[in-house]
């Protein structure tokens, strides 16, 4: 479980985060939403230690720490326990898909990389890319890196997954690829926290929504909450005009 | 007019030569190494830019490209029995500069004076590298040094592959400088032959053809590593392979 308290981030003068709690429980997905520039990307990037939070109180299973007085011990435990999957898919590029897969295993978890290939291997299957595998990032389409990219993730079975706008950089017809298998990632129950502009898809899939606008917590609560019943104007007006349909949030349904 | 110019000698000149060509190529390959090991080092304090040694490498880097290479193999012939010196005074010690065989001057002054070059390209092809993958390197747990020997290097020696050819062919050719140091390379050796007979004009067009020889084989090395090491970047995925797509 996740407890984030007051936590701070900013830019040089920007200030990006400006006091966000948030709680993550075992086995939660967990959306946050909002325009752009309201943090949410800084506010998962400060969960996986990308970014060095200012201030704030973490607390994540056995370590409880103040941001200011982070202890090596305690960012390697939110790196290690943490694995987030990019917009960009950042996959090693030099790498072929079960390559990538493998590497975190080998090198991070001092697998054999006969254990290390055996569990690539199935979790690219997981993905739907058995068949993929000898192929580099540049042999694959958008939708398929991003799935390798999820199994990369996945593989390295961390606490857990942190989406970050996973398919903003794809056509829509790939988009639903890739959110068919975070779908089925979230229904076996990985603890994941998701930035997603697909109000439909975390309408669907999560169990509790997080509303962010400039650095801070605005709601928070079941998706019916903050995205249908809300009585915040702020709210409203953003769901507006984000086409969030509620009669087509089945489309995802597998 | 017969005797003007021997032709043959061009030729038979060459064997001879061989025999000081283990020491060209011990000092280019040996040069070049550690001119790579430096100028990977000066690249990656250019990049994080710790105080001091920024300063340092500054400075260094300006002076090494802002003096001839003929000039630093000087300095450091006679440099480095002035510092010894200077040490024994100061502490007492009984090093001896005649003891240090004339090689290690060469060596040291090529490899520094190649590093500071090297250091530049180096430098370019780390900042080549994407962000998102060291990003992504960092996400799944690895440690930076992890991350720059497994994801850094590996894609920046792609970018960086044909300078590095250049800089090899380079070394081979400034080992002619080496006479120098009291280092007898294939040039040393053969105006040492050349003056039995006094031709040299054949004695340097046989070294020519020698070390033409040698920086062909570096740049048709190169050029094979160079199309092997694209992998990766090789095909674009077939848009009509939708089937496969969503399988």
């Amino acid at each position: 479980m996740i407890e984030i308290r007051d936590l701070h981030k900013s830019f040089k003068k920007l200030k990006v985060l400006n006091g966000v709690d948030l709680t993550v429980e075992d086995g939660q997905v967990v959306g946050i939403i909002g325009a752009s520039g309201s943090g949410k990307s800084t506010l998962l990037r400060c969960i996986d230690y990308l970014e060095k939070p200012n201030s704030g109180h973490i607390r994540f299973d056995d370590v409880d720490f103040d941001v200011s007085k982070a202890t090596k011990n305690d960012v390697n435990y939110m790196k290690s326990h943490t694995t987030m999957v990019f917009q960009q898919f950042n996959l090693f590029k030099q790498k072929t898909a079960l390559e990538n897969i493998m590497e975190g295993l080998v090198i991070v978890q001092k697998k054999s990389r006969h254990e290390a290939k055996e569990i690539a291997e199935k979790y690219l299957d997981l993905v739907g890319l058995s068949d993929r595998a000898d192929h580099y990032p540049s042999q694959l389409s958008g939708g398929q890196q991003q799935r390798v990219a999820i199994a990369r993730a996945l593989a390295l079975d961390p606490k857990v997954i942190l989406f970050d706008e996973p398919t903003s950089a794809l056509d829509p017809e790939m988009i639903q690829e890739v959110l068919k298998v975070i779908q089925k990632v979230a229904k076996s129950g990985k603890t994941m926290v998701i930035v997603s502009h697909e109000m439909n898809f975390i309408y669907e899939i999560c169990d509790k929504v997080v509303f962010l606008e400039d650095g801070k917590v605005l709601q928070e609560g079941t998706p019916a909450e903050v995205l249908v019943h809300t009585d915040n104007e702020r709210i409203k007006q953003f769901v507006s005009k984000v086409n969030f349909i509620e009669t087509y949030v089945n489309q995802y349904n597998i | 007019m017969a005797n003007v110019f021997d032709w043959k000698l061009i030729f038979t000149n060459i064997p001879e030569l061989m025999k000081y060509l283990p020491i060209t190529l011990e000092v280019t390959f040996i040069s070049y190494i550690m001119s790579l090991i430096v100028g990977l080092l000066v690249a990656l304090i250019k990049i994080h830019k710790p105080k001091v040694l920024y300063q340092l490498t500054t400075f260094y880097v300006s002076f090494t490209r802002g003096t001839p290479v003929l000039v630093q193999l000087y300095l450091t012939y006679f440099g480095i029995p002035l510092v010894l010196q200077y040490i024994n005074y100061k502490r007492g010690t009984n090093y001896n500069a005649s003891f240090i065989p004339s090689i290690i001057f060469a060596l040291v002054a090529l490899s520094l004076n190649s590093a500071a070059y090297n250091s530049e390209f180096i430098r370019a092809a780390i900042e080549s590298v994407d962000r998102g993958q060291i990003e992504a390197a960092g996400s799944i747990g690895m440690t930076p040094w992890q991350t720059l020997r497994r994801i850094i290097i590996p894609e920046a020696l792609v970018v960086a592959l044909p300078s590095l050819g250049n800089a090899l062919i380079n070394m081979a050719k400034s080992t002619s400088l080496v006479y120098t140091c009291a280092v007898v390379d294939i040039t040393a050796g053969g105006k040492l032959i050349a003056g039995r007979n006094y031709r040299y004009f054949e004695m340097y067009l046989s070294l020519s053809i020698i070390y033409w020889v040698i920086t062909l084989v570096i740049s048709i090395v190169f050029g094979i590593l160079e199309k092997k090491s694209k992998v990766g970047e090789k095909e674009i995925v077939k848009i009509n392979d939708r089937n496969k797509r969503f399988a």
